[in-house]
């Protein structure tokens, strides 16, 4: 598991703090960039942390590591952007066919665009109920486990499993039947 | 093909900068509010997704992570190489106005292991600030100490702390335990005027020549005179046989220490940009992008492998971004062996010669 437990009252000290931030920073980062863009990016994963740290009390080690609990916050401040993430699905739609570095990541883009998948896909997620976007990002984008998730968003594990079935078979269909699995 | 995948991927963007990731710890550290600002108004709708992120990544940190976890992503760069990176700083260096003193402020240090809290000091602070007078007429000034020993990174802050927060320590070195303080010297301060070293210069020039009819008696490494290191750019041969020192026969990374240490030395632009431009010309030295040293500061590793008892290593040559100002070498771990660098995390700094100050100044301490 990534997200160590870090013990209170240790994690009360600065660099105790600064610990925790170097470790889950660009994982915070990552998941708020592929919903917001870069350019707000930065502003929201520290916020994510200023957050955190003024929180501090409201952090539970009893409920599980810190991981959960940091995506949890980086998900509703997410959640405060909602004209952002459409704005960013509706320019991911429109993509053009400009060649990029041939990266194992980058053909699995490249063939989402060969194939005009993109705006489809994109449109996709931009129709997902918030609750099962939510899910479903955590789950693809970040890896987080289903326990994570319920930890993250405060739900119940069978919730996080219903919503992201229910999320991911809507992805497939905008993709059509033959890109399953 | 995998939906999650997919999805990952379609939505990546490049990974933060790392301004960007220290900027973000300034905030979170100084507890500074979440900045208000018009959201909405300063998304760049045009540039959304990947063409953002591959512009992005070049000039962010270029993050190459070989396969295994599924979460890891090569980005596509742009990054110079090695070879680029050492042209540019030759250029830069070709171009430095000269002044009445050469200022050198240097700090070594080494990383112990520390078995009781598990953690990681960097010790042995040794710290020379120096100012070398160019011309005849002014007095040289040193000084020196040993600054007090300090945990590593900020989790081994942490880890200190949690063990009580020690302030000397017994750890391994060379065999045997020594002591490490996190106490500080005070500074001691020599001033050489222009007569002491012209009496030290003779009794250098005569220790040589008794060393030119005596080789046996000398020391291994003979320094070279400040005319001779003048002379090697005529000779670029020679100039690459002295970074490959010793006798020629080390390998990139010793070229890269050699090379710091004759950087840290006065020297025309001329002789300063020489030594970036035979770097350059080497191989096996590769760019490993934008990093931070132990001092928090951003630099450009130029990096090459190098292994001996203890362990592999990165040794990297660190410049600052745009200025290719000389910012030291870390010796960073990649693997340990043996005990001195047991406990020791990949990523460690296991040496550093880091240099604060490094270049000509008009004004010494009176």
């Amino acid at each position: 598991m990534k997200g160590a437990r870090i013990a209170e009252p240790a994690a009360r000290t600065p660099d105790a703090f600064a610990a925790l931030y170097d470790e889950h920073f660009p994982a915070i980062y990552d998941y708020v960039a592929s919903r917001l863009g870069r350019d707000v990016a930065d502003d929201i994963a520290a916020d994510t942390f200023v957050i955190a740290l003024r929180k501090h009390g409201g952090y539970d080690p009893e409920k599980g590591p810190v991981r959960p609990w940091l995506f949890g916050i980086a998900t509703r401040l997410v959640a405060q952007h909602r004209r952002h993430e459409m704005r960013r699905y509706r320019a991911l739609a429109k993509l053009g066919p400009e060649e990029v570095a041939d990266s194992h990541e980058n053909r699995v883009v490249n063939w989402v665009r060969a194939e005009g998948l993109q705006p489809r896909l994109a449109k996709a997620l931009a129709a997902l109920p918030r609750g099962q976007r939510d899910v479903l990002l955590l789950s693809a984008v970040s890896e987080l486990s289903h326990e994570e998730i319920s930890v993250a968003l405060g739900i119940s594990y069978g919730t996080v499993g219903s919503r992201l079935s229910r999320a991911r078979k809507k992805v497939r269909s905008a993709l059509g039947e033959d890109n399953d699995g | 093909m995998d939906d999650q995948r997919m999805i990952r991927s379609f939505l990546a963007e490049a990974p933060p900068s790392a301004e960007v990731i220290a900027e973000g710890r300034r905030r979170v550290l100084a507890q500074a509010k979440p900045r208000p600002r018009p959201r909405g108004t300063t998304f760049r709708l045009g540039l959304g997704g990947l063409g953002v992120a591959t512009a992005a990544a070049a000039t962010a940190v270029a993050l190459t992570v070989s396969g295994g976890s599924p979460a890891s992503r090569t980005m596509p760069t742009t990054q110079l190489t090695a070879q680029q990176v050492l042209l540019a700083a030759a250029q830069k260096a070709a171009s430095e106005p000269v002044g009445r003193y050469w200022h050198s402020h240097v700090i070594d240090g080494q990383a112990y292991h520390v078995a009781k809290g598990d953690y990681v000091i960097t010790g042995a602070r040794h710290e020379i600030d120096q100012w070398i007078a160019r011309t005849d007429g002014d007095d040289d000034v040193f000084r020196s100490r040993f600054a007090g020993a300090i945990p590593q990174t900020s989790a081994d802050r942490a880890a200190w702390q949690r063990a009580g927060s020690p302030s000397t320590w017994r750890v391994l070195s060379n065999g045997q335990y020594i002591a490490q303080t996190a106490t500080p010297d005070k500074w001691d301060l020599v001033r050489t005027t222009p007569a002491q070293r012209k009496g030290y210069e003779k009794m250098l020039a005569r220790a040589r020549k008794e060393c030119a009819a005596k080789p046996r008696i000398c020391p291994a490494a003979q320094q070279i005179t400040q005319a001779q290191r003048e002379a090697l750019p005529k000779d670029p041969s020679a100039l690459r046989a002295y970074l490959l020192s010793p006798g020629g026969k080390g390998g990139p990374s010793a070229a890269l220490t050699n090379a710091a240490h004759f950087l840290a030395k006065p020297g025309s632009p001329k002789l300063r940009a020489a030594v970036f431009r035979t770097l350059a010309g080497m191989q096996g030295i590769r760019n490993k992008g934008r990093t931070t040293d132990v001092r928090g500061r951003t630099a450009t590793a130029l990096a090459a492998r190098s292994s001996d008892a203890r362990g592999t290593f990165d040794v990297e040559l660190l410049l600052r971004p745009g200025t290719y100002q000389v910012l030291g070498t870390e010796t960073v771990l990649v693997s340990g062996r043996g005990a001195e660098t047991q406990g020791m995390k990949p990523g460690t700094v296991f040496t550093q010669e880091l240099f604060l100050e490094m270049g000509w100044a008009n004004t010494a301490p009176r």
